[in-house]
C-alpha cells in the first residue's frame, strides 16, 4: 500500500501483501466467470463484480471491474446476512438476490453470496454481482424504458437460497427460469457465477488455513482501518466548504420533462457529506436511483480524483455520508421503477461530482463530461437460424471528456461502468443483425486544450423476420458539457430507416414516441436499419491553447476537419491533401496544396491572435 | 434514543427508509426524538442521528447554501 501513510503502527508490508492477495482472489473469481459464462454481457462486456467480504459481510476487496456496482457491493451482502441471520447459513449455501429495495442496484444485477467455513465456524463470505441479460418483464432484454413500476422490470428476488448445503433448490431455479425469456443463458450465467464463488471459496479457504479465522479477520479489520485513514487524510487535504452543482436527466420516458439532480458536497475536516436533498421528486419512469446507486456514483466521482490507490472496501465510506431522501430521484420509493438509474443516472451524478463540483477545488484532476450515457439498446426475438428465442442487452461506447493531462478516450463505455464493447463478430454470430457500418464519429468531439473523445456510429440491418427493440439512453437534448473554456461534445442519436429506404428518421418521429431516447418494444422487420450514434465528450480548456501539432495530428487522422482546425482551434495547415475535409460540419478549408501537411506557424499565431482579440 | 427491531411479518413486502440519509433500514433501526418539534425519527444508526444534527447546524450557520 503506497501513497499517504496513515496507521504508522501496522505492518504495512504484510498488510499490502495480504490485500493484494485478496484482490487477486477477486480477479481469479472474475476470470472464472468470464470464461464460463454463456452470455456476451459476461464474457465480453464484463458487466460484473467479484467480492471478498469478512464474516460480518463487510466488503474487504473487489476486482476493479465494474465500479457502478460499488454501492451494492458495500451493502447488498450486508442486507442478505442481516435479513437471513448469520446463524442461519450453512456450509454450501448460496443465496441470490437482485432486489433494489434491499440494497441492489437494479433488477438485472444479481448478487450471489456464499459463506466460507472452517471446522464449522463461519470465517468469511465471497460474493459476486452480475448483470443477467434477460430476466423477464415487459421488454426483451429487461430494460423497460417505459416501465412505471418495478413489477414491469422483471422478476424481483429477495435474499433466497439457490443452493442448500450444496444442493440446488430446484423450486427456486424453476421459478426463476420460467420467468426469464432465455432460460438457457440464465442457467449458464448463474452457474458461471456459482463457479466464480467456488474459486473464491477455495482461495479464501487457503488463507484461513494459513492465518486462522481470527487472524484473518483481524487483518481484514486493519485493511478497513487503513482505507478509512487513507480517505480521511485525503479529505483533510481539501479546503473546508460547501460546493454545489446540478445537472438533469432529460426525461423519464413517460413525460417530456427534465428531472434535476441538485448536489452539494460539504467538506468538514476529514469528513465529507454528499447532500442530494434538494433534488427533484422521483420520476414516473425508470430513471430513478435506489440509494446504493447514488452512493456508488458519489464514491466513484470522489475516487476518480482522490485516494486513487486506496483499497476499495467498506473502510472508505466511514468518513463519508450520502444524504438522498426517499421519494426523490436520488432514492426511489417502492414501487418506483429504477432500471435506468444504474446506467444513466449514476454516470450523470458521478460526472457532476468529479467534473462540475470537485473541479472547483481540484481543477487539475477534474474531467469534462463524457457522452455520459450507457446508450442501452435492447433487442430480442426468435432467431431464424435455429428457431430459438434470444435477447440481448447492448451498451455502446462513446467519447469521454477531456482532462487536464490528456484528451478523452474514444469509443469507450461510460466511465462509471468500465465495461467492454461487444465485438462485431460476436454480435453477428449470436444475433440476426448485420453491421453496415461501425466507425468513430469524426469531427464531433468537444474542442479544447484537451479535446473530448469521439463517439461511434453503428448501422445495423435486421437479418431476421422481426426483431423487437427497446432503448434507454440520454444526452439527446443536452450536450456533454466542456470545462474551463472547453466546448460541448455531441449528442446521442437513435435513428431508423425502413427496409429499402435511404432516409433515416429518429425513432421518436418514426413511431410517435414521447421520448427520443427511451422507448420499449418497437418491432422492426427484415431489412430495416438502425443507426446508433453515440455522443462525443466535452473539451477541457480553451481550444486556442491546444498544441497546433496535436491539431495537425487530429486532421491527419480524420478526427478534426481542416475547417474546424481553423475555425475552432485557430490552426492553419498548409500543404498536403484535403485529408479531414469530409467532417460533418462540411466546412472544408485548407488549400489542398502538394507536399506533407504542416502547421503554418505564422498564420496560426496571427489567426489565434485575431480569434482571441477579435481584431483583424 | 434506542435500537428497535423492524418487527415485520415474513410475508410483509414493504420497505423502510432512514429518515435522515434515505438508506434502507435492515432488520432494525435507531430512533431519536428531534429537539425541535419533538418528532420521532427512525434512522440507520447513531451516526445518522449525528448527521441530522450536523446538517441542522450547517443550515443554521449558512442558510440556503
Ligand atoms: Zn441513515
Amino acid at each position: 500500500m503506497t501513497g499517504t501513510p496513515p496507521l504508522a503502527d501496522v505492518d504495512r508490508v504484510g498488510l499490502t501483501l495480504l490485500y493484494k492477495r485478496v484482490r487477486n482472489i477477486c480477479d481469479e473469481m472474475a476470470f472464472a466467470m468470464m470464461r464460463t459464462a454463456y452470455s456476451p454481457i459476461f464474457s465480453e462486456g464484463l458487466d460484473f463484480s467479484t467480492l471478498v467480504l469478512d464474516r460480518r459481510g463487510r466488503l474487504i476487496a473487489t476486482a476493479g471491474i465494474n465500479p457502478a456496482m460499488l454501492g451494492a457491493s458495500l451493502y447488498a451482502a450486508t442486507w442478505i446476512i442481516r435479513e437471513v441471520g448469520p446463524e442461519n447459513f450453512a456450509e454450501g449455501d448460496v443465496f441470490v438476490h437482485n432486489d433494489p429495495y434491499r440494497g441492489g442496484s437494479h433488477l438485472p444485477e444479481h448478487m450471489m453470496v456464499t459463506p466460507v467455513y472452517r471446522d464449522g465456524e463461519l470465517a468469511a463470505f465471497v460474493g459476486n454481482i452480475a448483470h443477467l441479460a434477460e430476466i423477464g418483464g415487459m421488454a426483451p432484454g429487461s430494460f423497460a424504458a417505459t416501465a412505471t413500476d418495478i413489477f414491469q422490470e422483471g422478476l424481483r428476488i429477495p435474499p433466497t437460497k439457490l443452493f442448500d448445503r450444496g444442493e440446488p433448490v430446484r423450486d427456486v431455479w424453476r421459478i426463476m427460469l420460467a420467468n426469464h425469456r432465455t432460460p438457457n443463458n440464465s442457467w449458464g450465467d448463474l452457474h458461471a457465477m456459482l463457479g466464480s464463488l467456488r474459486v473464491g471459496e477455495r482461495r479464501v479457504g487457503d488463507l484461513i488455513a494459513e492465518r486462522g479465522i481470527d487472524g484473518l479477520n483481524e487483518s481484514f479489520e486493519q485493511i478497513l482501518d487503513y482505507a478509512e485513514a487513507y480517505m480521511r487524510s485525503e479529505i483533510l487535504s481539501l479546503p473546508d466548504g460547501i460546493y454545489t452543482g446540478e445537472d438533469c436527466m432529460e426525461d423519464d420516458g413517460i413525460s417530456d420533462r427534465p428531472y434535476w439532480i441538485r448536489s452539494r458536497i460539504i467538506v468538514e475536516g476529514d469528513e465529507l457529506i454528499f447532500d442530494y436533498s434538494r433534488s427533484d421528486e422521483q420520476a414516473v419512469g425508470p430513471i430513478n436511483a435506489p440509494y446504493v446507486v447514488t452512493l456508488s456514483a458519489s464514491l466513484n466521482g470522489l475516487l476518480y480524483v482522490l485516494a486513487r490507490d486506496v483499497p476499495v472496501n467498506a473502510g472508505i465510506v466511514r468518513p463519508i455520508k450520502v444524504v438522498a431522501p426517499a421519494g426523490t430521484i436520488t432514492c426511489v420509493r417502492l414501487p418506483g421503477p429504477c432500471v435506468g438509474g444504474q446506467t444513466e443516472f449514476q454516470p450523470r451524478i458521478m460526472e457532476l461530482v468529479l467534473g462540475q463540483i470537485l473541479s472547483q477545488i481540484l481543477p487539475e484532476r477534474a474531467a469534462a463530461a463524457s457522452g455520459n450515457t450507457s446508450l442501452n439498446f435492447l433487442f430480442g426475438g426468435v432467431d431464424p437460424r435455429n428457431g430459438e428465442y434470444y435477447a440481448h442487452y447492448h451498451f455502446e461506447g462513446m467519447g469521454w471528456g477531456g482532462r487536464a493531462t490528456s484528451d478523452g478516450n474514444s469509443a469507450q463505455i461510460v466511465p462509471h461502468a468500465n465495461c467492454r464493447n461487444t465485438p462485431v463478430e460476436i454480435f453477428e454470430t449470436k444475433w440476426p443483425w448485420v453491421h453496415e457500418e461501425y466507425c468513430l464519429n469524426d469531427n464531433t468531439a468537444g474542442a479544447g486544450r484537451h479535446r473530448g473523445g469521439l463517439g461511434v456510429r453503428r448501422v445495423l440491418e435486421v437479418a431476421g423476420d422481426v426483431i423487437t427493440v427497446s432503448a434507454l439512453s440520454e444526452r439527446m437534448k443536452r450536450s456533454p458539457w466542456g470545462l474551463f473554456g472547453g466546448r460541448e461534445g455531441s449528442r446521442t442519436r437513435l435513428e431508423v430507416a425502413a427496409a429499402g429506404g435511404e432516409e433515416y428518421e429518429t425513432f421518436q418521429d418514426a413511431f410517435g414516441l414521447v421520448s427520443p431516447s427511451k422507448f420499449t418494444n418497437i418491432r422492426l422487420r427484415r431489412g430495416d436499419r438502425v443507426r446508433i450514434t453515440s455522443p462525443s465528450g466535452g473539451g477541457y480548456g480553451d481550444p486556442l491553447e491546444r498544441d497546433p501539432a496535436r491539431v495537425l495530428n487530429d486532421v491527419e487522422l480524420g478526427f478534426v476537419s481542416r475547417g474546424s482546425a481553423e475555425s475552432v482551434y485557430g490552426v492553419v495547415i498548409a500543404g498536403g491533401s484535403a485529408t479531414g475535409d469530409s467532417g460533418q460540419d462540411g466546412s472544408g478549408g485548407g488549400d489542398g496544396a502538394a507536399g506533407d501537411p504542416a502547421v503554418d506557424e505564422a498564420a496560426t499565431a496571427e489567426l489565434r491572435r485575431v480569434m482571441r482579440d477579435g481584431v483583424a | 434514543m434506542a435500537w428497535h427491531e423492524l418487527d415485520k411479518s415474513w410475508h410483509d413486502t414493504t420497505v423502510d427508509y432512514c429518515d435522515v440519509c434515505g438508506n434502507l433500514l435492515i432488520a432494525r433501526y435507531w430512533s431519536f426524538v428531534e429537539p425541535v418539534g419533538g418528532e420521532t425519527r427512525r434512522c440507520c444508526d447513531e451516526s445518522c442521528e449525528r448527521l441530522f444534527h450536523r446538517l441542522r447546524r450547517i443550515e443554521e450557520s449558512a442558510p440556503g447554501s
